[in-house]
């Protein structure tokens, strides 16, 4: 009874397509987070006859017969859409307007990539990123300083009572050929992969690489209406696929009855 | 034995097929691309001049399996804002270079392989109208409705479409792709392609529910001639024998 295992599969994509939804939407407030979309994909089917040979009605078969096995998950990608600014007034609150990731260094002394730029500074004066990872390249920023970060992404620091500023630095940006192809560490930090291809590193304003925005963070990407359409779907079609294991349970019922 | 039982056989057989596809359907009816499977059955009764015709007695009447079609109609076409998404909007499918040569596909989940080659979900290469795999350079490109991919006001490549004459009859190879005899294929002319939009499966809850009742009534009923045919058969042997002269 091919049906009810090709039934099983369709409820256990729409079951993965449900989890999912429920991490987009459980982090819809999370800053700088990309929301994942599941991919599905019909299975191989078997070929029972091939088009054009001789069916049983002695007529020339001009369709063929192929049965199907129903759904598999053939990816979940992250989409790297845009998320929409938040001005907060803080002046190491930052955000990327394009593609590019701040790099920040990671305990094992790898580079982390993030899109959540809401840095604030260290006991030595360091931007860290909320799990205390430095950004970098970054600089030291003098106690009791101000600093602003320009749209190239250089840090200036001003101490009051001086005229002129110091510059600290320029904040540098990478960017992957298939950004989908990170691996998420959580923490918001992205790590470097074969699919994702070398980080290619520039400067914010450079064609294709993006704008930093002081004062502002960019929200999630999760659209909530977007997810709970999603969701009405994956539900329904959870039940839907629900009714031919039923059917078929019927079915095997009746066939039981033949023989008394 | 009497051709009933066979006949109802070959009926109840066709339930479960009906129930098969029903399944594979209602479990894709999320995947982008998919066609919708239906099945076509021929009532078939044996020539005249075959063994069974040639006795003069009725002939029996068998269901058969003659096909099963892939349901051409579009399905909705989703906004999903990604730039990898393409949907079609007409006749066609997405020209794909895969190990088993060209195969073909409505579901336009593409994505960039690290080299820069624009790929489909399952890592065939997308071809353009040239049948050439298209390279892209790192950063966004814009695929314009006639198919047109630039990058930086430069084009690039032009995606390609086929369309086939008998497209109900292609192979279904798994992976949201179909594979066709490429001497059947002509490029597509009326078709449109929206970059950020996905096509949605074409599968029609209500008429799959509508199938399932139908088949699961129909296997009903199949069993209930079989029985009323086992039970005539057994109060023939009865009373046959029971007869005394």
């Amino acid at each position: 009874m091919r049906a009810l295992y090709t039934a099983a599969t369709g409820m256990s994509a729409q079951q993965v397509k449900m989890d999912n939804i429920a991490n987009n939407l459980a982090n819809v407030t999370t800053t700088g987070f990309k929301k994942v979309r599941e991919n599905f994909q019909d299975l191989a089917y078997q070929k029972m006859r091939s088009p054009g040979q001789n069916s049983v009605a002695g007529t020339q078969d001009t369709t063929g017969v192929q049965m199907g096995h129903g759904v598999e998950l053939a990816s979940l990608r992250r989409s790297f859409q845009q998320g929409s600014a938040e001005t907060t007034g803080n002046a190491t609150d930052l955000m990327i307007d394009g593609p590019g990731f701040f790099q920040v260094e990671m305990p094992d002394g790898t580079i982390g990539y993030t899109r959540d730029g809401s840095f604030r500074l260290d006991s030595e004066g360091n931007l860290v990123n909320v799990d205390g990872h430095r950004l970098i390249p970054g600089g030291t920023v003098p106690e009791g300083a101000t600093i602003t970060v320009g749209n190239d992404g250089i840090v200036m620091a001003y101490v009051e009572g001086e005229e002129t500023g110091t510059q600290l630095g320029q904040i540098e940006l990478a960017t992957f050929t298939n950004p989908s192809g990170l691996v998420a560490e959580g923490g918001n930090v992205f790590k470097v992969n074969e699919a994702s291809g070398d980080p290619l590193t520039g400067m914010p304003g450079d064609p294709g690489i993006g704008n930093i925005i002081q004062y502002a963070l960019e929200a999630s990407n999760v659209d909530v209406a977007e997810e709970l359409v999603n969701l009405i779907r994956a539900q329904r079609s959870y039940e839907l696929v629900g009714k031919v294991i039923e059917t078929s349970d019927e079915v095997l019922q009746n066939t039981n009855q033949i023989k008394r | 034995m009497s051709h009933g039982i066979y006949t109802s056989l070959a009926a109840g057989s066709r339930a479960f097929e009906s129930l098969e596809l029903v399944a594979n359907n209602l479990a894709n009816s999320n995947t982008p691309g998919y066609r919708a499977q239906r099945a076509v059955f021929k009532v078939v009764t044996p020539a005249k001049d075959s063994p069974q015709g040639a006795t003069g007695r009725i002939a029996e009447r068998l269901v058969h399996l003659e096909g099963i079609q892939n349901d051409q109609r579009f399905g909705a076409i989703m906004e999903t804002g990604e730039a990898c998404h393409v949907a079609l909007d007409g006749e066609g499918f997405l020209r794909l270079e895969t190990e088993n040569g060209e195969q073909y596909t409505r579901d336009g989940t593409l994505r960039v392989g690290v080299d820069g080659v624009l790929l489909h979900q399952s890592g065939a290469k997308v071809l353009s109208d040239e049948g050439k795999p298209i390279l892209l350079q790192p950063g966004a490109f814009i695929i314009a409705r006639d198919g047109s991919i630039t990058q930086e006001g430069v084009q690039v490549a032009r995606l390609g479409a086929t369309v086939f004459e008998n497209a109900e009859a292609l192979d279904r190879e798994g992976n949201n792709l179909f594979a066709g005899d490429a001497a059947q294929a002509a490029p597509a002319e009326d078709v449109q392609f929206i970059q950020g939009a996905l096509e949605g499966s074409n599968v029609e809850p209500i008429e799959q529910l509508v199938e399932l009742i139908r088949l699961s009534r129909f296997h009903e009923a199949y069993v209930k001639t079989l029985s009323a045919l086992d039970s005539t058969r057994g109060q023939l042997n009865n009373k046959v024998g029971n007869a005394k002269g």
